[in-house]
């Protein structure tokens, strides 16, 4: 798979950037849209700084898993030209081009990042700030690796759907959501405790926790739960693919192709 | 502009119905914001700024109509060849796109602000929900400086072969200065500058103060008629737009 990893990212940085002004605007515009429902929910709080410091990295985790989705949900295009007839037919194993294919998109966030993070700079004066920054690269790894491996799954579901875009978007504002986007440690404590029965919580939330310091549970069991959401994150999507491809030998197609 | 308000009709009378369904989203993405705010905040709610919200997610739809949809219409007319039967014909093609926006800003805007005016009877009063109609339709009379940065956007349409970058971000351009959904005062100095330079909070605040206010700030006349410098420049623009086009031929540039 470590070689998908780069050809997946060189094709999806080929697809995306043309043309190059869409790209830009687009990445752009998601970014200050998040800004500004950022800025419109931290208005309720009393100190808008402060608020905005909480929510940050909820923006930026919404902004990876929104690409990831986008980039499965336009795998509908790859199905009807012929593309996944080739892939069914290389020796890569259909869950590992994939993950490939996700973690790729999730880097193609990555000016939308950085534009995240000028205009918060911006607004505030300062980058945010970092509070546990060893907690922060493993919760990041969980995060990237679990996202990957959910929208790698879903990418399967969406080919099988005429108009993926409803489903689509749907899921961008669920699992984020239901993860911890908003930290739950900045809600009512009865509202809270509901994110300890979500097993998003434990692939989304440690980026954001680990940034603000703050923690709903535990850092290393919150850190251990997040690698055993993964580890049957990834059985799971090995299973959906493996079904995926009997199902495409038994019919001949992926989906409404 | 009576030929463009038929071809309006003619050719968008499908989408009205989708255009009237976005009119739901209004009340939705205000309680969405309510109910995130109020977790953010840790439980407390505050229903002055709820409204502040639904009356400006109005104000957004009708923002979005005059910048999106007017590239859009200008991105289908040429795409589609009809603008160079427009300039061959008695009518002005700014008429009829003026038209076409007119009748989006009637389904649309009427279709959010008859939501946000019966959500606002409810908590409000009837009072208000009459203060949100009229700023509804004060709002769409004072909207031609947003037109005119569509129309002065539109001279990148032929290169870019493609409305969205510019659509994507004027619409974002207007919600993040515009304090449509958030007070621009709790934007840093410079971005307040910035915002001050554009026509949009200007045209929001007015707007705000009769729908939730009961009063028209007659201070900001001034300067809602200086905005009207940008649908100057727009139709200037849009007027050097036709002439090369027309001195090129090439009016179908996809």
């Amino acid at each position: 798979m470590s070689g998908d990893i780069p050809r997946e990212l060189w094709l999806a940085v080929r697809l995306r950037l043309r043309p190059l002004p869409l790209f830009l605007a687009g990445i752009a515009s998601t970014a200050m849209w998040l800004v500004v429902v950022l800025l419109a929910v931290a208005w309720y709080g009393g100190n808008v700084a402060y608020t905005v410091r909480f929510l940050f990295w909820g923006a930026v985790v919404f902004l990876v898993f929104s690409e990831q989705t986008w980039g499965a949900a336009a795998f509908g295009d790859l199905a009807r030209n012929g593309v996944m007839d080739y892939v069914a037919a290389s020796p890569t194993r259909l869950h590992s081009y994939l993950l490939a294919a996700s973690l790729a998109s999730s880097l193609a966030a990555t000016p939308g990042v950085f534009i995240l993070l000028g205009i918060y700079y911006l607004i505030q004066g300062e980058l945010p700030p970092l509070a546990q920054p060893a907690y922060f690269v493993a919760g990041l790894a969980i995060f990237l690796t679990a996202t990957a491996l959910i929208t790698s799954s879903f990418t399967l579901v969406f080919i099988r759907l005429r108009n993926p875009s409803l489903a689509a978007n749907a899921v961008q504002w669920a699992i984020p959501l239901s993860g911890g986007m908003i930290p739950p440690t900045a809600m009512p404590p009865e509202a809270a405790k509901a994110f300890l029965f979500s097993p998003f919580q434990y692939g989304v939330a440690p980026v954001v926790y680990s940034a603000t310091g703050s923690w709903l549970v535990d850092p290393p069991l919150a850190l251990a739960a997040g690698a055993a959401v993964v580890a049957v994150l990834y059985v799971l999507s090995v299973r959906v693919a493996e079904s995926a491809v009997e199902g495409y030998k038994t019919a001949g197609k992926w989906g409404v192709e | 502009m009576r030929a463009g308000f038929y071809l309006a009709l003619r050719l968008n009378l499908r989408q009205y119905g989708a255009l009237l369904l976005v009119s739901v989203l209004v009340p939705f993405f205000a309680a969405l914001f309510y109910l995130a705010g109020w977790t953010a905040a840790g439980g407390r709610s505050d229903l002055d700024k709820f409204l502040y919200q639904l009356v400006g997610m109005v104000l957004l739809i009708m923002a979005q109509t005059a910048s999106s949809n007017v590239l859009w219409h200008i991105g289908a007319l040429t795409s589609g060849g009809q603008l160079e039967y427009l300039a061959a014909s008695p009518s002005s093609p700014l008429a009829v796109l003026l038209a076409f926006y007119l009748l989006d800003l009637a389904v649309a805007g009427l279709g959010a602000a008859a939501i946000a005016a019966a959500i606002i009877a409810a908590l409000r009063g009837a009072l208000f929900a009459l203060a949100t109609l009229l700023a509804t339709a004060i709002a769409s009379a004072t909207s031609l400086p947003i037109v005119g940065l569509a129309l002065a956007l539109a001279y990148f349409l032929p290169s870019l072969r493609n409305p969205s970058p510019l659509s994507m971000i004027l619409n974002v351009a207007v919600v993040f200065f515009g304090g449509v959904l958030y007070p621009v005062g709790i934007l840093p100095a410079s971005l307040q500058a910035l915002s001050r330079l554009l026509p949009f909070a200007t045209w929001a605040e007015f707007a705000r103060s009769v729908g939730l206010g009961l009063q028209a700030p007659l201070r900001e006349l001034g300067p809602l008629a200086g905005y009207l410098a940008y649908f100057a420049l727009g139709v200037a623009v849009w007027g050097v737009l036709m002439r090369s086009l027309r001195r090129s031929g090439l009016y179908h540039v996809w």
